[in-house]
């Protein structure tokens, strides 16, 4: 492939982002930027915890993103009483036209291109659990086999910020395979009469379907094959180093609030996700600007506060962007 | 042109525009530096000139190597030449590209590109850098902070030369009007004995002052070393005439000597000389012919006492004295006379002098309070009573009520002296004398220290804190310094000029008498 070719191939990247989103935005009012986010930890191979209040839209965004994207989708509503069984599947006995009875795996709805774990902290850890390996290896392990989930494979899990009662929070690890952790702020005046308008009406607005999955393939590649250069990617990691509090580099903040910094899972998803956001600003390299655009959502499910920060209410997304303001970029 | 190339090219020229731009900057913070010691420097000089030479030379020494530490600094930032990649740096902050040649300039290394996109990268910053303008990007000049800091260092070499200083206003008379009538001035001396010490100096100034070749340092020392001659002879001139004052004293009680000291208290030194003279002559006569006559030397005093009787004069007795011990009397007169006749020429040369050089020095900023490390403020009431000494103008007063009180004096029961000058006075000690204002430092220390003593005795169960009045900011140690006279004498803020001759007039007049108590 040559320069001509390429840049064919990031017009039509463009493109493709920006139908989805057009598509999205006739039936989610607002929140672009997390729609925009979606998408890039679809594009980046990654997955996305969605965390906002209830009502704001969580289920309708993921809902909506599959029917906008031609892929086989897949809820699991998480409750106390789920299995992990309900999740991966089962075996169950089947009997041929023989009358032979043999085992026969039962695929659960894990096995899809898109994954709405609703409500996923209701679960218990040992079900949650079971999404880990399909996360991380997209695959699934049953009765002594491994199945390998259909690409692409992407899981949308949501989560309730403040009803923590008899809900079991995800554990340090599980966070961590989670690309992106994005926030559904309430809906202002506009975006409110917006949903309003839309909803509460005879016919309610119904996305398309826009992009096949052998596209969303295709975007995955071109993500990928955008350049990083070695100052740029520097940065990243100055970034990643600075929330470590026992790090050389760590800020001030960061050795005061932090307890636990992020992976290099961070860091892999801070120039992954900036590889995205530099394609949709039409560029085939990333910045430091890309990788600031991404810090917030790639970076703030991997902190772990102290007590002194949950004393005094420090947020994560405040360190960061202390933490942002300090780092010097790559052209500095 | 090759992508690759026109990148590297643009990246070159913005290097080299950077390269030079640093050096502007740097060359002018250099050079802001230098002027800012060279300020500094100017500043301090006049103090320098009169201290130790190893002062003065300390100080040029720490200029040159500001001087050489800014220039070594600015050629070793300038030595190290601007990067590809801060060149790129550079221009993505400028023009705000985003990191796009930084980029790019990172991709150069890799040849052949490892991807497609790396390519188009690579293609399209180039397309970018052709349309870079380097001297649009990176404009060579002066930066606004620069320009700002060599308005303001201009200023400030402005407004430090156009001052007159003390020193500089002495330097610039010594340059304008006081070079022409240095002859005339020689002239007064030319009379004066010819083996008298302030004399000799004096002429010495005044030869330096006359040379072309001398400069405004050396004319400023000499003009000082002037002040300090005819100081000098003031008190060597002040210390004869206590010699007289005392020689009278003794001859009081001889009748046959009272002419002599008729003479002496009334400052004809002549008539006392030409008495003595006769008084050598004659008596020598009569006592020889006693001697040869057998008679004792009372009955030749007798004879020369009835001899010079006619004229009114009672000489009877002296040759009762020693001639030797009259000799020795005539010798001291004529001493005395010439260390007068000294002063007198000197007076003249002062006033001459003062005519000259006093309206250019008092266009500097003297003030009386700075004598005794006063504050400026205005105090509203002040009174000895209450300790409230601080006034302006008031240093006699102030070291006058400092100095120890005589029982002569009128203001009966005051032991704390008198402004007037009824004090007790500090022995004159002729070369060893101090200077006035190294002299009133001390005794304002000595003062200090008994204040001191009394604050300490007296602070313990007082809810407030006693005046401090006559504290003084110098150190004894500073005062006793051999230093200090000469930093002293070149500092001619210390006393105004109006008030320096009366300052100095009370400080010669000072007796100390503790000894006869």
């Amino acid at each position: 492939m040559n320069a001509v070719a390429a840049d064919h191939q990031v017009r039509e990247f463009r493109e493709r982002f920006e139908s989805v989103r057009d598509e999205v935005s006739r039936v989610i009012a607002g929140n672009d930027a997390v729609v925009e986010g979606v998408m890039t930890c679809l594009l980046a191979r990654g997955h996305v915890l969605l965390e906002g209040i209830p009502g704001v839209g969580k289920t309708r965004l993921v809902q909506t993103m599959a029917d906008v994207l031609h892929l086989k989708f897949s809820r699991i509503q998480f409750t106390p009483d789920l299995m992990p069984g309900d999740i991966v599947g089962t075996s169950i006995v089947r009997e041929d036209e023989s009358g032979r009875k043999h085992f026969e795996f039962q695929q659960g709805p894990v096995f899809a291109n898109m994954v709405l774990a609703d409500e996923i902290n209701r679960a218990t850890p040992k079900t949650q659990s079971a999404l880990l390996e399909a996360m991380q290896e997209n695959s699934v392990s049953a009765a002594g086999r491994t199945y390998a989930l259909e690409q692409p494979f992407f899981v949308l899990a949501t989560q309730n910020p403040i009803e923590m009662e008899g809900t079991y929070p995800l554990p340090e690890a599980q966070m961590d395979r989670f690309f992106f952790k994005l926030k559904l702020e309430f809906p202002d005046v506009e975006q409110l009469n917006l949903i309003v308008e839309r909803t509460t009406r005879q016919s309610e607005p119904v996305a398309r379907r826009v992009l096949e999955r052998e596209q969303v393939l295709q975007m995955r590649e071109t993500v990928r094959a955008v350049p990083v250069a070695r100052p740029v990617q520097e940065y990243a990691i100055r970034l990643t180093l600075a929330t470590h509090p026992e790090s050389g580099q760590a800020h001030e903040m960061a050795k005061q609030y932090v307890r636990f910094g992020s992976s290099p899972r961070g860091t892999q998803a801070l120039i992954l996700g900036a590889k995205v956001h530099a394609l949709m600003s039409d560029r085939v390299y990333v910045s430091g600007e890309d990788i600031r655009a991404v810090v917030l959502p790639a970076l703030r499910h991997r902190l772990l506060l102290n007590f002194e920060a949950e004393a005094q209410r420090v947020d994560v997304d405040a360190v960061l962007g202390r933490i942002l303001e300090s780092v010097p970029g790559p052209a500095q | 042109m090759e992508d690759r190339t026109l990148i590297s090219n643009v990246l070159g020229q913005l290097g080299r525009r950077l390269w030079l731009g640093r050096m502007i900057r740097e060359t002018t913070v250099c050079a802001c530096v230098v002027v800012f010691c060279l300020i500094c420097f100017r500043l301090v000089e006049p103090a320098l000139a009169g201290g130790t030479p190893f002062a003065e030379k300390s100080a040029w020494t720490m200029l040159a190597a500001v001087f050489l530490a800014a220039t070594l600094d600015c050629a070793r930032r300038l030595r190290r030449r601007v990067s590809a990649a801060e060149a790129a740096a550079a221009a993505d902050a400028r023009a705000n590209l985003r990191d796009e040649l930084k980029s790019a300039q990172c991709f150069l290394a890799v040849v052949p590109p490892q991807s497609a996109m790396q390519a188009l990268q690579l293609s399209r910053a180039a397309a970018t850098a052709s349309r870079l303008d380097p001297a649009k990007l990176v404009p060579l000049g002066m930066p606004p902070a620069a320009r700002t800091a060599a308005a303001a260092a201009a200023m400030l070499i402005a407004l430090t030369w156009m001052a007159p200083h003390p020193m500089v206003a002495d330097v610039a008379a010594g340059e304008r009007g006081v070079r022409a009538p240095v002859s005339g001035l020689r002239a007064l001396l030319d009379g004066a004995p010819e083996g008298d010490a302030q004399v000799a100096k004096l002429k010495l100034a005044l030869e330096t002052l006359d040379k072309d070749a001398a400069d405004s340092r050396e004319q400023a020392r000499a003009l000082a070393d002037a002040r300090d001659a005819m100081d000098q002879a003031d008190m060597e001139a002040a210390h004869a005439r206590e010699t007289l004052e005392r020689l009278a004293a003794s001859l009081q009680d001889d009748p046959k000597l009272e002419g002599v000291e008729r003479a002496l208290r009334s400052g004809n030194l002549d008539d006392a000389r030409s008495q003595l003279a006769s008084m050598t002559s004659q008596p020598v006569d009569a006592k020889d012919q006693a001697v040869q006559a057998g008679a004792g030397p009372d009955a030749a005093a007798g004879e020369a006492a009835q001899a010079r009787d006619s004229e009114g004069r009672d000489l009877g007795s002296s040759a009762a004295y020693d001639q030797e011990a009259i000799k020795r009397l005539a010798q001291a007169l004529d001493d005395a006379r010439e260390r007068i006749e000294v002063q007198n020429r000197v007076n003249a040369l002062r006033r001459r002098m003062d005519s000259q050089l006093l309206p250019v020095k008092q266009s500097g900023q003297i003030t009386a309070n700075r004598f005794g490390n006063r504050t400026t403020d205005v105090n509203p009431q002040p009174s000895p009573e209450t300790g409230n000494v601080d006034v302006r103008g008031g240093a006699m007063f102030h070291e006058a009520a400092a100095t120890r009180g005589s029982e002569q004096q009128d203001h009966e029961g005051s032991t704390r002296g008198d402004a007037s000058g009824e004090s007790e006075a500090q022995p004159l000690q002729g070369d060893a004398t101090r200077r006035l204002d190294a002299q009133l430092k001390l005794e304002t220390i000595r003062n200090d220290r008994e204040a001191g003593q009394a604050d300490a005795a007296g602070e313990a169960g007082r809810p407030y804190v006693i005046t401090r009045e006559q504290k003084s900011e110098t150190a004894y140690a500073d005062v006793t310094a051999g230093a200090y006279d000469r930093a002293a004498a070149m500092d001619h803020d210390t006393v105004t000029v109006g008030r320096r001759r009366e300052v100095k007039s009370y400080f010669l007049n000072l007796h100390d008498e503790s000894g006869q108590r």
